[in-house]
C-alpha cells in the first residue's frame, strides 16, 4: 500500500480536492528508497534546484523520482521549505529555524546531506551553521561527544596537532 | 541505527568545508575541529588560506601540511631577524620549502628586527609573492626598498610609517614593481614630488594610492591627475597640500571612485570644487575635519554626485539647505558623516532621511540641537540602520530609544558616549535592538545596573561594550554580562570605581575578552584579580593603570595564564621588582609596555625585566629619570632589535 502524504491542509482527504485549486501546480515527490510520496506546491518544490531545473527542462513528469534521500528527511524538508515560501518576516522565520534544527547529530547529518543533494541553499546554510554553532567553543573531545564522531586519529597526530597548535595565534 | 563513523563518511569534503566557512576566523574553534578526527583533520588542512605564527622554529612543517595556504603573517614573531630568518631557509637542504612558491601575500609588519640581508633571503624565495606588508619597519630605508623591486610581481604594497624610505628607495620600487595596483605610504614624510612624479610615470596600473600625512604638494597632484587607472586616492592629513595643488585634480583621474582629502588645512570650499567637479562616478567622498563652507558653487557640484554612496564632511558648516541638496541628488547614499557640523536641524535631518532611505551608517556625534523629533524621522525611515552615533547629543530623551528599538532591528552599532538622556528605560528600549555588536555608554552616568541588565539579557550578539565612567555601574551588572554577553571582546571599565573583586570575578567568565580597559578600580584586589587572569584566556590588551590596590599575586597570576597578552599599561600601580620580572619574562607575546610611575620597582628592577624581555619589545614607555639607571647594554640591545623607547 502506498503511503500519501498530503503536506497542506490536513482536513483535505482526496486527490480530487487538491485538483480543484488548479491555479496552483501541485507535483509529486517519490522517494525511490523508502517509496513514500509526497504532495507539494510546485512554489514549495522549486526551493531545490534540482527540482527546480527538472521542471524547467520538462522533464518533471507525474511523479518526481527522488534518489538517495529518506522519507522522514524528505517530510521535515518539505515542512522547511514550505515555511520558508509562505513566511516573509525574518523574525518569525529565525524563531522557526531555531525550533526546526533542535535535532540530535544523525537528523542534522541526514538533512544536511539531503540539502546538500537537492541544492536548497538555504536550509544547507541553516544546517551548516547551526552545526558550527554546536562546535565553538568546545573542547576536540566535546565536539566528539555531541556529534558522536569516534577518535581515529594517532597519539602521534593528536600529540602534532597539539603542538601545531602552540606555535599559531591561540585565539 | 548507523554506527558514528559511518554516518561521519556522509559528510563529503564540500560539507566539510561549508562547515568550515561557517567557522572561519574563530581559531580556537578551528583547533578543536581539526583534532576531532582523521577526515575532519585533512578537511581542515586543506581549508585554511591564511597563518599567523606566534614562532617561527616549526614554520617549514606546518606550512607543508596546511597545504593552502597563500596568505603568512609573520608580524607577531618576536624574534625575526635577519639570523632567524638565515636558520629558517638557510642550512639545511632536506627541508621543503615548496610552501614559499605557494605564498601570495606576506605580513611584515612591525618586524623591527629585520634588516634587507634576511629581507633578500625571504623576498629571494618567495617567488610568486603578490601582497607584501612592511608597515611600521622602522629599520627599513633605501636598500630595503631595493630588495623588495626584486620581487617583479607584486601588486599590492603597504610601506606605512618607513620613515627611512626616500624617493630613491620609491624610485627603485615604481621601476622594478611595474604591475602595482595598490601602495600605501601613509606618513612616510621623506617621500616628495619627485617621487610620486616617478610613480605616476610607471605604474601605470594603480587603481589605489594612499599618501596621507605626506608631505607632498601641488606638483604631485599634476602628476597623479595623469594616472588613468586611479580608483581611490587617499591624502588625508597633507598640510602642504592647496587649493592651487588640487585644482590639477579637476579634470584628471578619469576612473576615480573615492576620495579622502580629510585634515588637509590648507584646504578651502575652492579646492573641494575641483575635486568634485563633473564626477558623476563618485563613490565616496570623505573631506572632514576642517572648518569650511559649502559655497553654492559646492552645493551645485553635490547635484551632479548621483551615484555617491558615502559623504563624510565632519566638522562642515551645514544648513537645512545643503541636507535638502544632497537628499535630492545623491539618492543612493549609505554612509552619512556629520560629525561635529553645525547647523544640524531636527528638520534637516528629517528632510535627509526621506530622501535616504537606504542609509546604513550615520555618524550625528555633536549635534546637539537634535531632539526626539530626528531619531523618530531616523527610525522611520531608515529600517536598514546598521550604524548610528549620536555622542553627547544631550537633548535625545528616552523616547529616542524607544523608536529605535522599536524600528531598528538591524542596528549593530549604537554609540551614545555622553548623552545625558541615556538612563535605565533608555536602555531598556535599546535592547530591543538584539543584534547589536557594539554600544557605546561613556559618560552615561545615568544608567544603573538594572538597565545593564537588561542589555546583557537581550544583546548576545555584543563584541564591544563602553563604560567608561559610568560610575552608576557594579558587580551586578558585571554578573549579568558574564551571564548574557558571552561572546565579548573588547571592555572599558576604566573609573566605574563601584566594582569590587566579585565583579571582577565575573569578567572571567568572558571567555573571548581580548581587550580590557580597567583605569582606576581602586576597589579590586589581587583576589579578584587572579580569578579574572586565570579566566579570561584570550587577553591580549590590558590597561590597569591605577588599580593600585592589586599587589604582586595577582601580577603572578597574569603572568602565568594570560599568554596571549601583546600590550600592557602597568602605570602607577604597585608592582614590586619580582612581580615586575615575572610579567616581562614569562609573557611571551608582550610587545607594548607602559611602566611609568611604578614606585615599588627599584632601578636594578627595572634593568633586570627590561633584559628578561629584551627579544621580544617592540615598545616601552618609562619615566626619564629611570634611564640613568638603565645599563648601556641592555639599551643598546633594545636599540638594535628596533625597540622604541620613549621616555615621558
Amino acid at each position: 500500500m502506498k503511503k500519501l502524504k498530503f503536506i497542506g491542509n490536513p482536513l483535505l482527504q482526496s486527490r480530487e480536492k487538491i485538483n480543484m485549486s488548479s491555479d496552483k501546480k501541485w507535483l509529486t515527490l517519490k522517494t525511490t528508497e523508502d517509496n513514500e510520496e509526497f504532495v507539494v506546491e510546485e512554489s514549495v518544490a522549486i526551493m531545490s534546484n534540482v527540482i527546480k531545473n527538472m521542471v524547467e527542462d520538462g522533464c518533471a513528469s507525474s511523479v518526481i523520482p527522488v534518489p538517495r534521500v529518506k522519507g522522514n528527511a524528505m517530510g521535515k524538508i518539505i515542512e522547511f521549505c514550505k515555511k520558508h515560501t509562505e513566511e516573509s518576516d525574518e523574525k518569525v522565520l529565525k524563531e522557526f529555524d531555531a525550533e526546526f534544527l533542535n535535532l540530535g547529530p544523525d537528523a542534522l547529518y541526514d538533512l544536511m546531506v539531503s540539502a546538500n543533494f537537492l541544492e536548497i541553499k538555504v536550509l544547507l546554510d541553516s544546517v551548516t551553521t547551526k552545526v558550527a554553532d554546536m562546535i565553538k567553543g568546545k573542547s576536540s573531545e566535546e565536539i566528539r561527544n555531541i556529534l558522536k564522531i569516534e577518535n581515529d586519529l594517532s597519539a602521534e597526530e593528536i600529540e602534532e596537532s597539539r603542538r601545531e597548535n602552540c606555535w599559531t595565534r591561540q585565539e | 541505527m548507523k554506527s558514528s563513523s559511518c554516518l561521519v563518511s556522509l559528510l563529503t569534503d564540500d560539507l566539510l568545508v561549508n562547515i568550515l566557512d561557517k567557522l572561519s576566523g574563530d581559531d580556537s574553534a578551528t583547533k578543536s575541529f581539526r583534532s576531532v578526527c582523521k577526515a575532519f583533520h585533512q578537511a581542515e588542512s586543506a581549508h585554511r588560506t591564511s597563518l599567523k605564527v606566534l614562532r617561527l622554529e616549526f614554520l617549514p612543517t606546518l606550512l607543508n601540511n596546511y597545504t593552502s595556504v597563500d596568505t603568512l603573517d609573520l608580524s607577531d614573531c618576536p624574534r625575526l631577524d635577519d639570523g632567524s630568518i638565515a636558520a629558517l631557509l638557510g642550512g639545511d637542504t632536506s627541508i621543503d620549502l615548496s610552501w614559499t612558491r605557494r605564498l601570495r601575500r606576506l605580513v611584515l609588519s612591525r618586524c623591527v628586527g629585520l634588516r634587507w640581508a634576511g629581507l633578500e633571503l625571504l623576498l629571494g624565495s618567495c617567488t610568486r609573492l603578490e601582497s607584501l606588508d612592511f608597515s611600521s619597519c622602522g629599520g627599513f630605508g633605501d636598500r630595503e626598498a631595493a630588495v623588495v623591486s626584486c620581487v617583479v610581481g607584486l601588486k599590492e604594497i603597504e610601506m606605512d610609517r618607513c620613515f627611512g624610505v626616500s624617493d630613491f628607495g620609491l624610485a627603485k620600487i615604481v621601476v622594478g614593481c611595474e604591475r602595482l595596483e595598490k601602495l600605501s605610504l601613509r606618513w612616510c614624510d621623506e617621500i616628495s614630488d619627485l617621487g610620486i612624479d616617478l610613480l605616476s610615470k610607471k605604474c601605470v596600473f594603480l587603481k589605489h594610492l594612499d599618501i596621507s600625512y605626506t608631505k607632498i604638494g601641488g606638483e604631485s597632484i599634476r602628476s597623479i591627475s595623469t594616472m588613468q587607472r586611479l580608483e581611490v586616492l587617499a591624502m588625508v592629513g597633507c598640510g602642504l597640500l592647496d587649493d592651487v595643488g588640487l585644482h590639477h585634480l579637476q579634470d584628471g583621474c578619469p576612473s576615480l571612485q573615492v576620495i579622502d582629502i580629510s585634515r588637509c588645512n590648507n584646504v578651502t570650499s575652492l579646492g573641494l570644487t575641483s575635486v568634485i567637479r563633473g564626477r558623476n562616478n563618485l563613490l565616496q567622498l570623505r573631506a572632514g575635519h576642517y572648518y569650511f563652507e559649502l559655497s553654492t558653487i559646492v552645493l551645485n557640484c553635490f547635484m551632479g554626485l548621483n551615484n555617491l554612496q558615502t559623504i563624510r564632511i565632519d566638522g562642515a558648516q551645514v544648513s537645512e539647505h545643503v541636507l535638502q541638496i544632497i537628499a535630492g541628488s545623491c539618492k543612493s547614499l549609505v554612509d552619512i558623516g556629520f560629525s561635529k557640523c553645525k547647523g544640524v536641524t531636527d528638520f534637516g535631518i528629517l528632510q535627509l532621511v526621506l530622501g535616504c532611505f537606504r542609509l546604513k551608517i550615520l555618524d550625528l556625534t555633536c549635534c546637539d540641537k537634535l531632539t526626539d523629533l530626528a531619531i523618530s524621522a531616523i527610525a522611520e525611515s531608515c529600517r536598514n540602520l546598521l550604524c548610528l552615533k549620536i555622542e553627547s547629543c544631550n537633548m535625545l530623551t528616552e523616547k529616542s530609544f524607544g523608536y529605535l528599538g522599536s524600528c531598528c532591528f538591524l542596528l549593530e552599532e549604537l554609540d551614545v558616549t555622553d548623552c545625558s538622556g541615556v538612563n535605565d528605560e533608555g536602555l531598556r528600549h535599546i535592547s530591543n535592538c538584539s543584534n547589536l555588536k557594539s554600544l557605546k555608554l561613556g559618560h552615561c552616568i545615568n544608567i544603573s545596573d538594572k538597565g545593564l541588565s537588561n542589555i546583557a539579557s537581550k544583546c548576545s550578539n555584543m563584541i564591544e561594550l563602553d563604560l567608561y565612567r559610568c560610575k552608576g555601574v557594579g558587580d551586578e551588572g558585571l554578573a549579568a554580562l558574564a551571564m548574557g554577553c558571552k561572546k565579548l571582546k573588547k571592555l572599558n571599565l576604566s573609573y566605574c570605581i563601584q566594582i569590587t573583586d566579585e565583579g571582577m570575578q565575573c569578567i572571567g567568565y568572558l571567555k573571548e575578552l581580548s581587550e580590557l580597559d580597567m583605569r582606576n578600580l581602586s576597589k579590586v584586589t589581587s583576589a579578584g584579580f587572579s580569578y579574572f587572569a586565570s579566566g579570561c584566556m584570550k587577553l591580549a590588551e590590558l590597561d590597569m593603570k591605577n588599580c593600585d590596590n592589586i599587589t604582586d599575586s595577582g601580577f603572578l597570576a597574569l603572568s602565568c595564564h594570560s599568554k596571549n597578552l601583546i600590550q600592557i599599561n602597568l602605570s602607577y600601580c604597585r608592582i614590586s621588582d619580582v612581580g615586575l620580572y615575572k610579567l616581562m619574562g614569562n609573557l611571551t607575546c608582550l610587545q607594548d609596555a607602559k611602566l611609568l610611575n611604578l614606585t615599588n620597582v627599584t632601578m636594578n628592577g627595572f634593568d633586570l625585566a627590561l633584559r628578561a624581555s629584551c627579544f621580544r619589545l617592540k615598545k616601552v614607555k618609562m619615566l626619564a629619570l629611570v634611564r640613568s639607571y638603565i645599563s648601556m647594554e641592555t639599551l643598546n640591545f633594545l636599540q638594535a632589535r628596533g625597540c622604541k623607547i620613549k621616555w615621558d
